[in-house]
């Protein structure tokens, strides 16, 4: 299936504008550098958290997490930190579990979000989520996460239309150091970490058991072993790093099924790679592979095993001062196997697919205040029978209306495939008045085709005010969703199996904008203010039938106000408020109507206090004022329950 | 178990309200690395070079070498053209090791933070202002890194990497900078 590749000249016109815009003179240029070294040494700077300097310059919405917004915040989870960034929807399903989203519905299973943990990808092809307590990795072991909102262009590989979440991990320390932490509460995990760091390897064990909310019978253990090197050999960067991890939840009821019952988690990944300069150019090449075991509670019997295979290089080209072009090729090989099971049946009991992806990716610097992106991807993946390969593409332009200031715009248009669910599986979804529904895949899908149009501000509006804002609207066609009208109904003396497979028969189109303000009150205050705006709007295409098909299964709007207090070296403080209003959370269907969530507030807090250079001692809350159900879909959750406030504890000490 | 946390919120509020009272101070905010630039500009005010090492076409010009992601050149730009005693800062960015022969100061930054025992074993005891920002930076040699604390940018100092290259500090500029002992050489041996 070859695609042409068009960029509307609606887009175009509107992107070209930005270089007839004047650019006005650098009137705010204040001259820091006129500034003595004491004085210097007061300035607050604007750190990686907030809008580091390589990503003010990025002609895309991004937002960086780093290690003194993550120690600061207290947050136990990766969602925890998520939660805080406009555009990011997060909704806990129980103590440790929580679906996320970013620009589109909250939707489990979702194939357009990627997931990635120091570039390499953790994607789940047989069910295209991310299970965030299973990730193996904790708070305690990342550097920085980099959220990339909106369709993740050439750059980012398969699967990233409406996102991508970059995990960095934390290097190992020159210095040898051993790091130790525990925590508890009332309500949240007791947890255990250990890292001891020397020169270039760094050794990290983690453990952490959940007792679950009132509601949720269940419990909930969780651990790693990880391990990084980073070294030197001749000319070349060399990093080696691994994982052996294991999960145990107890007594988790399965969705529709009613069966109570473990839900098991192991496996193992590792990953190597190589960086090397020549001159001006720069090549990179790295290899991955991850597999895992994982018994669902849905399930009775066990051993849905995945195995992946990821190699990936990329070359660097500097041709002139300005203009780099970086060639990729990327390739990645899944190994499924899924027995049989009594509410879960599949076509195959083992499915491979590949997938090859092959990128060009160029950057020109057309002026001193303008940048221009332009990519292109093919990309070829067998998990769709007409594979003949597709061409995706990118262009992205930003321009420096000043110093302080840079406006960015951008096209992509960019192709989602299925996940083994999605062509492979039938899964028991809801039981109805002796009705067995079923969502079933369907192994004719064709890849989704997203096209997305963006622009952006980014602006130091004076001192210690910024604000970064961004506006999206993108269409979707031949979307892959369960479609209400596509129904097998089958007559089981007196049960009736109802089996609604999934389409490409649906395009949507999404729009919103989010915005940022940061604000430092005097020299110790320092808040940010998030608001997010989105919407949905989905219909049958290419059909008679021209109703809505379905709703949008997100919040219309969001405020979040993310405030860090420093009292002085010693003590600090962070707190965090959410407000999201209420919004259906299922898909409509003749069998099933919409779960309406209430609107909700959610405030996060933490204290820390370094007791001394090396000990820290952190009290926090989660949840204040959130007392409902966040997310129901009856489905995946046989019963929902109420999220509850929890206090917590953290020691932390370093020898 | 019921936990009544509106008392404990209320009371973190009205605590945050009254230290924001408090603080009158208006913050001087500025982007991270033109902070580090700027104070790279003060760090060459501080230095002196051997007579030698500064040529005559040297004495007009002080030519500052950036090595790591290419962005810094960008971050670094506003320091271009302003003066240290009359020599007048140039620019260049450097990304291997042969191109270090016309630097009089080198800012490496976290990036290459794995070539850090390159680069100062090629530098040797040249007279260049090593400047880093990671820990490794003054493990492998280098003379100056900067820091984090408290949001606000601080400096640490390797004073025997800057007497084996035959540079003077000055007394002030040590004063302001936590002093590094070369930790990692006493491992070594």
């Amino acid at each position: 299936m070859m695609n042409k590749h068009k960029i509307p000249a609606t887009a175009l016109i509107f992107l070209l504008s930005f270089f007839s815009r004047p650019v006005p003179g650098r009137t705010d240029d204040r001259d820091i550098y006129d500034l003595d070294l004491k004085q210097l040494l007061q300035v607050k700077v604007e750190t990686l958290n907030k809008r580091p300097q390589h990503f003010f310059e990025l002609p895309a919405a991004t937002t960086v997490i780093d290690r003194q917004e993550i120690e600061r915040s207290g947050a136990q989870t990766i969602p925890d930190l998520l939660v805080r960034v406009p555009g990011v929807f997060v909704k806990q399903i129980s103590s440790r579990e929580t679906v996320v989203a970013i620009r589109n519905d909250i939707q489990m299973f979702n194939t357009n979000l990627l997931v990635l943990i120091d570039g390499n990808p953790y994607y789940n092809q047989t069910t295209a989520n991310v299970l965030w307590s299973m990730l193996p990795i904790a708070v305690e072991d990342i550097e920085r996460i980099e959220i990339i909102r909106g369709d993740g262009g050439t750059t980012w590989g398969t699967n990233s239309s409406s996102g991508v979440i970059n995990i960095i991990t934390r290097t190992p320390d020159s210095e040898p150091v051993a790091r130790a932490g525990v925590g508890g509460g009332l309500h949240a995990p007791f947890r255990l970490h250990a890292v001891t760091s020397t020169g270039f390897l760094r050794l990290s064990a983690h453990g952490e058991r959940d007792q679950g909310w009132s509601d949720d019978p269940s419990t909930y253990s969780n651990g790693y072993i990880s391990g990084r090197y980073d070294t030197n050999l001749a000319d070349w960067n060399l990093n080696l790093s691994g994982r052996v991890f294991g999960n145990l939840a107890s007594d988790v009821t399965g969705g529709y099924t009613g069966i109570v019952d473990d839900e098991k988690n192991h496996g193992f990944d590792s990953s190597i790679s190589l960086n090397r300069t020549f001159g001006e150019d720069k090549f990179s090449a790295k290899g991955f592979i991850h597999n895992y075991t994982a018994d669902f509670a849905i399930a009775e019997a066990p051993g849905i095993q995945q195995k992946l295979g990821d190699v990936e290089m990329r070359y660097s080209h500097l041709f002139a001062p300005g203009h780099r072009t970086q060639f990729g090729v990327n390739y990645r090989h899944y190994l499924s196997k899924i027995p049989p099971q009594r509410f879960l049946e599949q076509r195959h009991e083992k499915i491979t697919d590949s997938l090859i992806n092959l990128t060009i990716d160029h950057e020109s610097r057309l002026t001193d205040t303008t940048t221009v992106n332009l990519g292109l991807r093919y990309e070829r993946f067998t998990i769709v029978q007409d594979n003949n390969g597709l061409f995706s593409s990118s262009f992205r332009l930003s321009h420096h209306l000043n110093k302080n200031t840079l406006a960015w715009g951008s096209y992509n248009r960019s192709y989602q495939f299925p996940s083994y669910l999605m062509t492979d599986i039938s899964g028991l979804a809801a039981v109805k008045d002796n009705t067995y529904i079923y969502q079933t895949g369907n192994p004719a899908l064709n890849p989704e085709k997203n096209d997305s149009w963006e622009i952006g501000l980014r602006s130091l509006l004076g001192e210690g005010v910024f604000l970064d804002a961004s506006t999206f609207y993108g269409r979707i066609r031949d979307e892959i969703v369960i479609d209400p009208t596509e129904l097998r109904i089958t007559q089981m003396g007196p049960t009736t199996r109802i089996d609604q497979l999934y389409t490409n028969h649906i395009k949507s189109t999404i729009w919103g904008a989010e915005m940022s303000l940061g604000i430092d009150v005097g020299k110790a205050l320092h808040s940010d203010l998030g608001l997010t705006w989105f919407h949905r709007h989905s219909r049958e295409q290419d059909s008679i039938y021209r109703g809505n098909i379905n709703d949008q299964y997100a919040p219309d709007y969001k405020i979040t106000l993310n405030s860090r207090y420093t009292f002085s070296d010693a003590l600090d403080l962070s707190l965090f408020f959410l407000y999201e209003p209420s919004h259906d959370n299922n898909v409509t269907t003749k069998y099933s109507s919409p779960r309406r969530t209430d609107g909700h507030f959610r405030a996060d807090g933490n204290i820390n206090y370094h007791f001394s250079p090396q000990g820290t001692l952190s009290v926090g809350f989660k949840n204040l004022f959130n007392s409902g159900v966040e997310w129901d879909v009856p489905s995946i959750i046989a019963t929902p329950v109420d999220v509850e406030p929890s206090v917590f504890f953290n020691l932390r000490y370093h020898w | 178990m019921k936990i009544s946390f509106y008392p404990i919120i209320i009371a973190i509020i009205l605590l945050l309200t009254v230290q924001v009272g408090t603080t009158v101070v208006s913050a001087e905010v500025g982007p991270e690395y033109t902070v580090k630039a700027a104070m790279v500009r003060n760090f060459a005010k501080f230095t002196r070079w051997p007579e030698d090492s500064v040529s005559k076409q040297k004495k007009k010009g002080m030519c500052l070498c950036l090595m790591g992601d290419e962005s810094i050149l960008e971050s670094f730009a506003g320091i271009r053209g302003k003066t240290v005693e009359g020599r007048t800062i140039e620019l260049k960015w450097v990304d291997n090791l042969t191109g270090l022969d016309d630097c009089d100061l080198l800012f490496v930054n976290r990036e290459t933070r794995t070539k850090m025992s390159r680069i100062m074993g090629a530098i040797a005891d040249r007279p260049i202002l090593t400047i880093g920002e990671t820990k490794e930076f003054t493990q492998a040699g280098g003379m100056i890194t900067f820091f984090l604390r408290q949001g606000r940018i601080r400096f640490r100092i390797n004073p025997e990497a800057v007497r084996r290259s035959g540079l003077k500090l000055s007394s002030s500029l040590l004063e302001l900078a936590t002093i590094v002992h070369s930790y990692i050489r006493e491992h070594r041996q």
